[in-house]
């Protein structure tokens, strides 16, 4: 299998370390790294043993290349995704899979029509600690879930290439960025959304939902924290037959506290027990070489996206935005 | 200072009245409770007199008293100790309207004895660590803030709307409503909710989530539930993020405990609770209201801080009702 990484910013270059070094990728050969600055395609083509180029027509046009890993800007996901379906090629691309309705449905029509796969990547679904936060509310262990709370905060990601997070017309912003992370598990955990509430003072996000179930949400949303922060999540379940709670500062198992040239260090460690940008990728070839569905298709990110840009709407309007397009 | 204690109704009275008893220069005088059984055995493990009605406490040569009534007889309470010149604490929520609340304070005005909020947490150590910081500048302006105040099921008159006037929403947005207003020195406008009951068998809510608009502009959340189950180690907690343009401040305001491990059956079971070795906040609360009697600065909540830390509570009930924001101040219904 020849896929073609899209994009060499900080998260093609995590997808380049999964691809490098987790034992099942090791089918999957990364023949072509893009992106628009050379040198930025060139350094992970080296580390990859790939080809590295500008011009996204050497990718479409090797008809070795059966897939694309699109880890790019989110404004530019629909562009991209449609030229590679059109190529024939099947489609991995990062979260958010746009932030509008109308670039997302054109972008899963792209794919239907080209008869290729979509699949997002929503990434939380495979970290090991959500993942066994799934299945303990799926057991039924705890009870029925009624009032959930989860937090992803950390400081603005100023490191990304032209600070691009900061354009919302790019990212989408805070909500559409980040905690779609959380609002994602929620659906897929607990079902969908009826009732959004949400307020925004700049980067932070404060966000209540009204699930199907009747369950009550409230998701933390922040990259207002101080610079040097650590990137700090939670999550939090009351259910009828108990409690369940995790975050992810409380549970770092290392912390390396040093003295450097004066400078106090402190450092903390949690080892992932496998890399979940790694599981995601491993799922979608899966999925391409067994023809399933993704677990987070296309049609599963539209909709979490219509959940937060709801919420978004929400914040600007003021008023509960009820799903299905009416306002409360 | 003597003071009385009219009705047991609320646990919270056995904090209160172990601090009287450790204050210096005052003393327990009497305790009136209708639930005779009750106010027997807290008049005997307190050491003092027992009044089956509360007028004859307030007939007794007593400075004040704290009322911790079920929240709906708070009013009655309180105007009867006004009138008879009686400075008051009274349990949180100061009452369960607008109307009987302000009733509350007009009575206390008038009799011109001092009327107080009992709202402990201002008192707990970390908090007032807290409200330095923000006062310090440290987190610059305040943006937003998202709280919680967790609890466990309460027993009893807490279940009965009429007595407690609403259920989680009621019992715990009034501490963290409190705090936000006395640590940002600003005014809620607005508060939007979703309440419901959704994790007992009850006839009452148990469980919400506030949004809230402060006239600083800062955006706030909070959520009162009472979601911790049995097996919580500790009664809940009282949490606040606070995001600054400067910096952020993270409260876990009785955090300050050690863990206990008991294993009655062997090394396989047992169970788990936190063991608290923070400030003594009932006691100090009980103080700043002494001070407060006696004309002294204090950090005490007046009547006017339960009023308005109680109608964050009553708007979000109606915000759940019309399934829309709610403006405030509500006004007098």
């Amino acid at each position: 299998m020849h896929v073609a990484l899209i994009g060499a910013g900080t998260m093609g270059s995590t997808h380049a370390h999964a691809y490098k070094s987790f034992p099942g990728l090791s089918q999957v050969k990364v023949a072509w790294v893009f992106d628009k600055a050379h040198e930025r395609a060139e350094r992970l083509a080296q580390l990859l043993g790939a080809r590295a180029t500008t011009r996204l027509e050497d990718v479409l046009e090797d008809e070795l290349v059966q897939a694309v890993d699109i880890c790019l800007p989110t404004d530019l996901h629909r562009p991209f995704t449609e030229q590679a379906a059109a190529a024939g090629k099947h489609v991995f691309c990062e979260k958010p899979i746009s932030i509008t309705l109308e670039d997302a449905r054109a972008m899963v029509e792209a794919c239907r029509k080209a008869g290729v796969t979509l699949m997002v990547g929503h990434v939380l679904r495979f970290f090991a600690e959500y993942k066994a936060a799934h299945e303990l509310v799926r057991s039924g262990r705890i009870g029925e879930a009624k009032v959930i709370r989860a937090t992803r905060a950390s400081a603005f990601p100023r490191w990304a290439s032209d600070n691009w997070f900061a354009d919302e017309r790019r990212s989408g912003g805070p909500i559409v960025d980040l905690i779609i992370h959380d609002i994602d598990w929620i659906r897929w955990t607990l079902g969908e959304v009826k009732r959004v509430y949400a307020k925004r003072n700049g980067n932070y996000a404060l966000v209540t939902l009204r699930l199907e179930s009747g369950a009550i949400c409230h998701v933390e949303g922040s990259w207002a924290h101080p610079e040097g922060s650590p990137f700090t999540t939670k999550l939090e379940i009351a259910a009828t037959g108990g409690l369940f709670a995790m975050d992810n500062q409380s549970s770092t198992p290392l912390h390396v506290q040093r003295n450097v040239d004066g400078q106090y260090v402190h450092e903390r460690f949690s080892p992932a027990p496998a890399d979940p940008y790694a599981l995601e990728l491993v799922h979608f070839f899966e999925c391409l070489k067994t023809g399933q569905t993704p677990l987070t298709h296309g049609e599963e990110a539209i909709r979490t996206l219509e959940v937060v840009l709801a919420a978004n709407e929400s914040a600007r309007t003021g008023k509960p935005v009820t799903l299905g397009g009416a306002t409360a | 200072m003597k003071f009385g204690i009219i009705s047991f109704a609320h646990m919270h009275a056995y904090s209160y009245a172990r601090a009287l008893r450790e204050i210096p220069g005052v003393a327990l005088a009497g305790i009136a409770d209708a639930d005779a059984e009750r106010g027997k055995a807290a008049a005997a493990r307190f050491q003092t007199e027992y009044y089956p009605d509360y007028n004859e406490l307030l007939a007794k040569d007593i400075d004040a008293v704290i009322i911790c009534s079920a929240n709906a007889d708070h009013k009655e309470h309180a105007v009867a100790a006004a009138r008879a010149k009686k400075h008051i604490l009274c349990e949180k929520p100061i009452s369960i309207s607008v109307a009987d609340a302000q009733a509350m304070i007009d009575a206390a005005s008038e009799a011109g004895v001092v009327l107080q909020t009992a709202f402990p947490v201002r008192h707990c150590g970390p908090v007032r660590q807290l409200k330095a910081v923000v006062e310090q500048g440290k987190l610059g302006e305040i943006i937003a803030i998202n709280g919680t105040n967790h609890g466990k099921m309460p027993p009893g008159w807490f279940l009965d709307p009429a007595k407690a006037g609403g259920g989680a929403v009621m019992d715990h947005t009034v501490h963290v409503a409190d705090l936000i207003r006395w640590i940002c020195k600003t005014e809620f406008t607005e508060v939007y909710a979703e309440v419901d009951t959704l994790l007992h068998d009850v006839g009452i809510d148990d469980c919400g989530m506030l949004t809230m608009q402060l006239a600083s502009g800062a955006i706030c959340s909070l959520d009162p539930s009472w979601s911790r189950p049995d097996a919580f180690p500790t009664w809940g907690d009282v949490t606040m993020q606070v995001i600054g343009t400067k910096g952020v401040a993270s409260l876990d305001a009785f955090r300050q405990v050690g863990m206990v491990y008991v294993s009655p059956g062997g090394s396989s079971g047992g169970s788990v609770y936190e063991y608290g070795w923070g400030n003594d906040a009932d006691k100090e609360m009980v103080e700043a209201f002494i001070k407060a009697v006696k004309g002294e600065p204090n950090e005490g909540a007046s009547g006017l801080d339960g009023l308005k830390a109680m109608e964050v509570a009553l708007a979000a009930y109606e915000s759940a009702k019309r399934t829309a924001p709610v403006k405030l101040p509500l006004g007098v219904a």
